[in-house]
């Protein structure tokens, strides 16, 4: 029998990987050096102009800056809080399994019906949550206000989210083996000595992956605040997946949208390169 | 010193007098036309708007033909199509939702003709046919979008022309099919007449008023005590706001909301170059034909492709200045988040009756007639908008019509299916059906029919309203010369955003829109 090129056995892989992620990042890169709007102007050869154009364009940096501020304040709340109440119920009880069931309701809705939800509940005429503040002398106004309309995207956020970083830790804490524990508590060990050299190293890589999966979506967020709020008021949350989308389909201007996609695409490839080497990297060398 | 007697008068000396008298009553004319106070012009276009509901409009147009003859022609003239399907991408809601529920259904029926409808989003409408007709796929083969995109296929030239169709296939169009009848089709045609959309639907954005509190006895007199005048519909915008601060009563009532709400979105950018600059005087004079070197709502000079005052533009200019601080003096009197509220939520504020006064598309009459999802069902009434006190002059636009049509990409795979339906759409089987059902209609002999009498008061006057030839006027559609609406849509909307977030004056946000809008025309190739 013949012997077959195992590279080959990796073809089918290649293939796939190849067209639904290389061949539209080729295409964007090629778009990238034109002046191209989708109004059917011949498309322009203009090398680096439109990279040019964005490194002096203020919406980028506001945008990428916003961005931050949304993903460093999802993860503050969203990781401890997740942390704290995966400890509070990774026990396998009845009670647990309810409350589990419940709180990983929202992460089976897809995005854009979060986000027509949180649209209704803040809705300045029939929204409870304005109405609730209402009773405080609290105006509250997505609309108008930027800091509502931050912060509410960030609540959203974490109402969808932390269930996830939940689900992560409790199936995370569950797999530490109960001999430790055991081991610590006939030495006396104290409870935050406990989670600090047992609980916490066990729960290290659950922690990487939520992190890494977090920010990179955070980054990435769309949906639910292009039905929340588009931009915001004063752009708010005008994250540059937004941005994006606003120039290469609100404006059509197709060329200057693939390059702000490529700036933006290598900007994740650095983040998660970077917290790769600092976790993996200091795991290698320990 | 006059020869008194009788003496007969030459042929040539009777000629010389009437035509003196003639040239004398032109000129008359003229001259009274031209000179007439703009008070006087105003009271003539008010009261035009009051009396109209009275008014008779001689219908122009060959008048239909019988039924039964028309049925024959539409199965005989579509036999070579029988069996075809044609796919049809258009926006969804309740128009489109009613040609593919009753409407299509019968054309598969009389045709054979089925039809694949693909209903989506306005933007995705525009997206989608855009990417169609520029990689010349031939997925649809009719698209029905805004007139706002016909000034785009006059530009690409990506649609068949309706005129050269016609004189290539006389035997697809329908005996009853007279362009004269059709009276938004002006808006759809290009410089040199040929037709390329035929419309379907004709909304002006009117101005829209409670009656219940407008013709209220008691509030008729606090209002004049207050305001010195009577409770009316405003004609200017200084009245208005006297009328939105009367009846701005949180948390049941407010004053007054703009047709598209406030939000940083597109539906600004379209509210101001369809009501708030035309109202504002921001154009140039002249309503059919508009000055076509200024465009009205868009303030760019089409000589100088500029937006700027010093290159004939208008978007730095006074008027556009106060049409800005006009839509910023409204907002303290609209409903609790308003800058979070587009035409959606702006329509749903007025059925809910939270508004005593608004600007309206009036595609949403049908909604706040119906009892059921209204609660100023029978309460409402239509009227021209108000316009700036200062700026706005006799015969400058005031609002926008709202048209929409078919328009047929040139790759697409069924012109002739595509031509049609679009026919059939607005045939006299349909139309006046279609007119009762949704209100609207494209031609002049049903929207004259007296059929549509009795439900011109459920629609609150909006028939009485634009069956007045000089009413309609005031309500033009996207100036032709709009090749690339979305792009210059953007620039408008991003940079309005900022004088309503606070972020720029209203002077600063006008020069930095012409600033904006002068370099996007420059980046798509207009200079």
């Amino acid at each position: 029998m013949r012997a077959v090129n195992p590279w080959l056995l990796f073809l089918p892989a290649f293939i796939v990987v190849g067209f639904n992620s290389f061949l539209p990042i080729v295409y964007a890169a090629y778009l990238s050096t034109q002046r191209f709007y989708l109004t059917g102007i011949e498309a322009k050869f203009i090398g680096y102009d439109n990279f040019t154009a964005l490194m002096f364009d203020e919406t980028v940096w506001r945008s990428l800056l916003t961005g931050a501020a949304f993903v460093v304040t999802c993860l503050v709340i969203e990781i401890p809080l997740g942390l704290v109440m995966a400890l509070m119920m990774f026990k396998e009880s009845k009670l647990n399994r309810v409350i589990r069931t419940l709180i990983s309701y929202p992460i089976l809705m897809p995005p854009i019906t979060v986000g027509a939800v949180w649209l209704l509940l803040t809705r300045p005429d029939i929204g409870p949550i304005p109405n609730f503040l209402n009773q405080f002398g609290i105006v509250y106004d997505i609309g108008s206000n930027p800091f509502h309309a931050f912060f509410t995207v960030v609540a959203m956020d974490v109402w969808y989210w932390t269930p996830f970083v939940i689900l992560v830790f409790v199936a995370a804490r569950a797999s530490i083996s109960p001999e430790q524990y055991e081991s610590a508590m006939v030495d006396g060990a104290s409870s935050w000595h406990i989670f600090r050299y047992i609980t916490f190293p066990g729960l290290r890589y659950a922690l990487v992956v939520v992190l890494l999966i977090r920010m990179i979506d955070s980054l990435k967020i769309f949906d639910q605040v292009w039905i929340l709020t588009s931009e915001g008021p004063y752009k708010a949350t005008n994250f540059m997946s937004i941005y994006i989308v606003k120039t290469a389909i609100g404006q059509l201007n197709v060329g200057y949208g693939a390059a702000l996609s490529l700036f933006f695409l290598f900007i994740i490839i650095i983040l998660t390169f970077v917290m790769l080497k600092l976790v993996f990297g200091r795991r290698s060398s320990s | 010193m006059f020869d008194m007697s009788e003496k007969k008068v030459d042929r040539r000396t009777w000629i010389a007098t009437v035509a003196a008298a003639i040239g004398g009553l032109a000129v008359g004319a003229a001259a009274g036309y031209f000179a007439t106070p703009r008070e006087v012009l105003e009271k003539m276009i008010t009261t035009t708007v009051e009396k109209i509901e009275t008014k008779t409009v001689t219908v122009t147009g060959s008048p239909p033909k019988p039924e039964e003859e028309l049925i024959r022609w539409w199965k005989e003239a579509s036999k070579p199509y029988s069996g075809t399907t044609i796919k049809v991408l258009a926006q969804a809601w309740e128009p489109n939702f009613y040609l593919r529920d009753v409407v299509g259904p019968k054309f598969t029926e009389l045709t054979g003709i089925k039809i694949d409808w693909e209903l989506t989003s306005n933007e995705l409408v525009m997206e989608k046919e855009i990417l169609d007709m520029e990689r010349g796929t031939g997925i649809y083969s009719s698209t029905y979008d805004d007139q706002d995109m016909v000034g785009t296929w006059i530009r690409k030239g990506w649609t068949y022309d309706y005129t050269k169709l016609m004189d290539e296939h006389p035997e697809l169009i329908e005996p009853a099919f007279n362009p004269d009848d059709i009276f938004p089709l002006p808006y759809c045609k290009d410089a040199k007449g040929h037709i390329l959309s035929i419309p379907a639907e004709y909304f002006p954005k009117t101005y829209i008023y409670r009656t219940d509190l407008f013709e209220s006895p008691k509030e008729k007199e606090d209002f004049r005590k207050k305001y010195g005048y009577e409770l009316r519909p405003p004609r200017y915008y200084d009245e208005m706001l006297d009328i939105a601060e009367f009846f701005t009563r949180p948390p049941d009532l407010y004053g007054f909301i703009g047709a598209d709400g406030a939000k940083a979105h597109e539906a600004l950018g379209f509210d101001f170059f369809e009501t708030w600059f035309p109202s504002c005087g921001a154009t140039g004079e002249g309503l059919d034909p508009y000055p076509r070197d200024l465009l009205p709502g868009w303030g760019i000079n089409t000589k100088t492709w500029s937006s700027r005052m010093e290159n004939g533009g208008a978007l730095d200019s006074p008027q556009a200045v106060r049409a800005i601080e006009t839509f910023l003096k409204w907002l303290p009197y609209a409903p609790p988040g308003v800058r979070a509220m587009i035409y959606v939520e702006s329509g749903e504020q007025q059925a809910a009756g939270k508004v005593a006064q608004a600007i309206t598309y009036t595609q949403f009459l049908s909604t706040y007639a119906n009892p059921e999802l209204s609660k100023i069902a029978g309460k409402f009434r239509v009227t021209l908008p108000p316009v700036d006190r200062e700026y706005w002059r006799p015969y400058m636009p005031i609002g926008y019509a709202d048209i929409s049509g078919y328009t047929i990409p040139w790759c697409s795979p069924h012109p002739e299916a595509a031509f049609l339906w679009a026919q059939f759409v607005i045939s006299p089987l349909n139309e006046l059906e279609r007119a009762k059902a949704i209100n609207t209609t494209v031609r002049t002999s049903v929207l004259t029919n007296p059929a549509l009498d009795p439900l011109d008061a459920k629609f609150g006057g909006v028939f009485s309203l634009i069956r007045d030839p000089i009413a309609r006027k005031y309500f033009v559609g996207t100036p032709l010369e709009i090749g690339d609406y979305a792009p210059l849509l953007y620039v408008f909307y991003t940079t309005l955003a900022k004088a309503v977030a606070g972020e720029l004056t209203p002077k600063e946000c006008a020069n930095e829109l012409a600033r904006a809008i002068d370099e996007e025309l420059v980046k798509l190739g207009y200079k």
